[in-house]
């Protein structure tokens, strides 16, 4: 058991000692006598059709869209807190931040922007409390949020969006790709999606409507996911949740399907009843087969109700 | 500020000897051990790893917005009282596999909002006011 955790763990580990020794961004000059004033930005920049586009904002909003052109357009407004607008290219890479002025990217510092890139371009974006909003990029999208919304479309390719304590609101166009979703408290909501998934939550709710799953794992501490999903043969399917409420409405099912609970309830609208796993325990279990039974279904709480429908 | 003294706290408890479950109805803020599962039992490695995190965030946190804080603390408290309510289901069963994946499960959400947040926080910049 601990080898298979040291090995679940490495990824996360990788990542603790790549920003372990992060500097602190905070090499700015002394701005405090300056004011900036409230300005209105209208800039643009040549961009790689496929290139990479690099967006940070603190509070306000961020506005981005895919299109037909080259090049990176920004407008938008910054308030008296925004020091400045870094905007720069190089090579296939191009950054736009907003840099506030000191103190300021805990209140004010607002910058409302509204962006257009390359629409093949792979998109990262992140926002303190800045609402986040992409549209019509097909290229890979990395968005994320502390407190701000995060919104928009995706196409099939890899997509992750993460927030703390943001909604996570995100539609397909029904193309297979790779989805992951975290957050801590905030909703997550996806439509359209196919191909694989990775969510998690600590106390937030997932509810995700897919089609063509070949590979989803999801898991919650105490938020609820609602999974409704056509699958593909072959499927594998992992759900967990310690508290939460776990409820799969499945098309398409060919899969075996493995369902247990410490103490919460089971319950199938199309296969039999959960059993007990011992005469006195608390604990009940459920497994079936849905049709050839080439895929595997594996779902598992602690006190949290499992809700499952097959067809 | 609570937070960091939360976090701060925690790491200091991961070198305190191990719990029982009896002790899992602990003050909520605190860190319980699993009968199964103490931090120390996961390898040097996790503790190290989750050590620098604890320590990261506990640097970083005042950086965040302050309702985001709170949502983070409460969201700790609340996969703490999952591993609590976790070693409570194994002392009734401890042979029990899911009870065992759900623990090393949950250890890992854990890890994985701690990463996140760290991640998060450290690309804010440092708060100093004008």
């Amino acid at each position: 058991m601990k080898r298979a955790f040291a090995t679940l763990l490495a990824c996360t580990l990788v990542a603790a000692t790549a920003f372990a020794h992060e500097d602190d961004d905070d090499d700015r000059d002394d701005d405090r006598d300056r004011n900036y004033g409230e300005r209105s930005i209208d800039r643009r920049l040549a961009a790689d059709a496929n290139g990479e586009v690099e967006v940070s904002n603190v509070a306000g909003s961020v506005s981005i869209e895919g299109w037909n052109y080259n090049e990176v357009h920004v407008t938008g407004n910054l308030d008296s807190g925004v020091k400045e607008l870094v905007f720069e290219s190089s090579g296939k890479r191009t950054i736009v931040k907003v840099v506030t002025r000191k103190g300021y990217h805990r209140g004010g510092g607002d910058a409302d922007l509204r962006i257009r890139v390359p629409k093949n371009s792979r998109l990262h974006a992140n926002t303190v409390s800045a609402d986040l909003t992409a549209k019509g990029v097909t290229g890979p999208l990395d968005l994320q949020s502390v407190s701000g919304s995060v919104s928009g479309d995706f196409s099939g390719g890899e997509t992750e969006a993460k927030s703390v304590s943001g909604d996570i609101t995100l539609r397909g166009d029904g193309k297979p790709g790779r989805l992951i979703l975290t957050t801590v408290s905030g909703t997550a909501q996806v439509t359209r999606a196919a191909g694989e998934v990775n969510a998690s939550t600590v106390s937030g709710e997932l509810q995700l409507q897919m089609s063509k799953v070949t590979r989803a794992r999801m898991n919650t501490t105490s938020g609820d996911l609602n999974f409704n999903a056509s699958l593909m043969p072959g499927v594998k399917i992992e759900a967990e949740t310690i508290s939460g409420q776990l409820t799969f409405d499945l098309k398409d099912t060919d899969a075996e399907i493995d369902i247990e609970s410490f103490s919460g309830d089971i319950d199938s609208c199309t296969g039999p009843e959960a059993k007990r796993t011992q005469k006195y325990g608390p604990g009940t279990e459920l497994q079936f087969t849905a049709g050839k039974g080439t895929g595997r279904i594996e779902l598992q709480s602690l006190s949290g109700e499992i809700n499952i429908c097959t067809r | 500020m609570a937070l960091g003294a939360l976090l701060a706290f925690g790491v200091l408890r991961m070198n305190a000897p191990s719990q029982t479950v009896a002790d899992a109805a602990a003050p909520e803020l605190r860190y319980s051990e699993a009968n199964f599962g103490t931090y120390q039992a996961l390898g040097p490695e996790y503790e190290t790893a989750r050590a620098q995190l604890a320590i990261g965030l506990a640097e970083r946190i005042d950086r965040l917005p302050p309702d985001a804080q709170l949502k983070i603390e409460r969201n700790l408290a609340e996969i703490r009282r999952a591993l609590r309510e976790i070693n409570v289901a194994m002392a009734l069963e401890p042979d029990n596999t899911m009870l065992q994946q759900l623990l090393l499960s949950t250890y890992q959400s854990e890890l994985t909002l701690l990463a996140n947040v760290n991640k998060m926080a450290g690309s804010i910049p440092a708060r100093t006011e004008s």
